[in-house]
C-alpha cells in the first residue's frame, strides 16, 4: 500500500489551498506525492494548477509503475521528476511553479526513495514505537531545493519505510505541532 | 398615583382611543427615559404593535439611556420583541440597521424569525466584510434555512462555507449547489477543495446531484473533470435521458 504522505503549510482559513495529493499502487510498487502549489495566489487561482499537477503525477505514476521494464525505485522517481519538469510552466499558476512545495516518493517492500522541493522539514512515524523521527537534519541540501529545477534534486533512500511521512512546506519553520493540532491541520482523524 | 402610573394611564388611554402616541413617547424619551423603559419592558409592559412601531424612531435615544439602568441592548430588544406582535419584524429590521455587526442580533433574529432566523439579517449585510462571520454565527445556531436561502438568492459561497466549517456537510453541500446554480463562477468548487482537501470527489458528487441546470453544468465542467466520480455524475445530470 502506498505510503501516506502529508504536508503542513502555513495556517489558513482554507488550509488546503493549492493542495495536491497522489497515491498510486501497482503490483508491489507505489507512488505517493503531496504538496502545495500557487498557494499564495489564493483559493481560486491555486485550484487549477494543483489539479493539473495532481493529475499529471497520478497518470505518470501509474504509467511508470505499469511499465514492466522499470523496476528501480530511484529510476521511477527520476522519471517522475522529469515528467513534472515537462509540465508547461503556464499551467502551474502565476509563479509558474516556483512556489511549489512537494514531496514525491516511490516505494516497494524493500524501501522508499523520495525527493522534495520547497520543503523545510521531513519526519517519519516509526512503525515500532509510533514516534516521530526527523528524517533529515535541518541543514541538509535537500531542503535547499526550490521550484521545479531541471536537474533531478537528489533522492533520499529509506530502507525501513515509516508508517507515515510528514513534511513542512516552506516558509514554515520545521517543527511538528501537537498530535491534536496535526490532526486538525492535516484534516485527518488519525495518522 | 405616582408619575409612572399616571403616564401609563395616559398612554393606555390614548392607545385605546386610537390617538397618536408619538409625541408623548418622544417627550418621555427625553424627559423621563426610566418611565419609558419601565412601561415598555418592565414587570408589566404595555406591549402591542402600535407601541413598538411608535418606539422605532426613538430606539437610538432609548439605547443611550439603557446603560444607566443597566440593561444591555440585546435584553431590551428581546423583551420588547416579546410583546411586539405583528410589529416584531419591523423591530428586527430596525435593530439590524442599528447593529448589523452584533452577534446578539442573531439571538434576537432567532426569537423573532424562528426557523428562518438570519434571513433578514444576512440579506441586509451581504455586502459587508463581516458577512461570512455572521453566516458562521447562524451556522453555529443550526439556522440552515436562512443560509440556504442566502446561498440561493446571492450566489455566494459564504453560507455554504459557514455550514461546512461547522461540520454540517450535507447542508453545506446543498448551499454550495444553490450558490453555483445562481452563480456558476462563485468559486464554490475551488473553496470546497481548499477547505476539505485535494480529494473532494465524493462531496463534489453530492453537490452536483443538486444541480440540474445544463447551462450551470456546462460552466463548471472544467472544474469537475478532475474528479472521476463527480465527472460521471456531471454527465448523468447533463444528459439525464441517456
Amino acid at each position: 500500500m502506498a505510503l501516506p504522505l502529508y504536508m503542513l503549510a502555513q495556517k489558513s482559513n482554507f488550509p488546503f489551498t493549492g493542495g495536491f495529493s497522489v497515491r498510486v499502487t501497482f503490483g508491489e510498487f507505489w507512488v505517493s506525492a503531496c504538496g502545495y502549489i500557487a498557494r499564495e495566489t489564493g483559493v481560486r487561482k491555486a485550484f487549477l494548477p494543483a489539479r493539473y499537477l495532481q493529475s499529471t503525477i497520478d497518470s505518470l505514476g501509474l504509467e511508470m509503475l505499469k511499465n514492466p521494464g522499470v523496476r528501480e525505485r530511484r529510476e521511477i522517481l527520476e522519471d517522475l521528476w522529469k515528467g513534472i519538469v515537462k509540465i508547461p510552466s503556464e499551467r502551474l499558476g502565476r509563479n509558474r511553479g516556483s512556489d511549489i512545495s512537494i514531496v514525491l516518493a516511490v516505494g516497494n517492500p524493500e524501501g522508499v526513495h523520495l525527493c522534495s522541493s520547497g520543503v523545510s522539514g521531513l519526519w517519519g512515524q516509526s512503525e515500532l514505537d509510533e514516534k516521530w523521527h526527523v528524517l533529515l537534519p535541518q541543514r541538509h541540501p535537500m531542503f535547499q531545493t526550490d521550484g521545479i529545477v531541471e536537474d533531478f534534486p537528489g533522492a533520499l533512500c529509506i530502507r525501513i519505510a515509516p508508517k507515515v511521512i510528514i513534511a513542512t512546506a516552506k516558509p514554515l519553520f520545521p517543527m511538528l505541532p501537537s498530535v491534536e493540532e496535526l490532526h486538525s491541520r492535516l484534516g485527518v482523524t488519525e495518522l | 398615583m405616582n408619575q409612572k402610573e399616571r403616564v401609563r394611564g395616559v398612554l393606555l388611554e390614548r392607545m385605546k382611543m386610537g390617538k397618536p402616541i408619538d409625541a408623548l413617547l418622544n417627550s418621555l424619551a427625553t424627559r423621563a427615559p426610566s418611565t419609558l423603559i419601565d412601561i415598555t419592558i418592565g414587570l408589566d409592559p404595555i406591549g402591542g404593535e402600535k407601541l413598538t412601531r411608535a418606539l422605532l424612531p426613538l430606539l437610538s435615544q432609548i439605547e443611550m439611556r439603557l446603560a444607566s439602568f443597566p440593561i444591555a441592548p440585546q435584553h431590551f430588544y428581546q423583551r420588547l420583541a416579546e410583546g411586539s406582535g405583528e410589529a416584531k419584524l419591523e423591530l428586527l429590521e430596525t435593530v439590524i440597521g442599528m447593529h448589523p455587526q452584533e452577534a446578539w442580533v442573531c439571538i434576537l433574529s432567532q426569537q423573532i424569525e424562528g426557523l428562518d432566523a438570519g434571513q433578514r439579517h444576512l440579506m441586509a449585510i451581504h455586502e459587508q466584510p463581516y458577512f461570512y462571520e455572521m453566516c458562521v454565527q447562524y451556522a453555529q445556531k443550526g439556522m440552515r434555512n436562512s443560509l440556504l436561502y442566502c446561498a440561493k438568492k446571492l450566489g455566494r459561497v459564504d453560507p455554504a462555507l459557514a455550514l461546512l466549517q461547522e461540520g454540517t456537510l450535507e447542508s453545506g453541500l446543498h448551499a454550495g449547489a444553490l450558490a453555483l446554480s445562481r452563480n456558476p463562477s462563485c468559486g464554490m468548487i475551488e473553496y470546497l477543495a481548499a477547505l476539505l482537501g485535494p480529494d473532494i470527489d465524493l462531496p463534489l458528487s453530492t453537490m452536483i446531484e443538486h444541480i440540474t441546470n445544463p447551462k450551470v453544468l456546462d460552466k463548471i465542467e472544467n472544474l469537475v473533470v478532475w474528479y472521476p466520480r463527480a465527472k460521471q455524475l456531471w454527465k448523468k445530470q447533463r444528459n439525464p435521458r441517456k
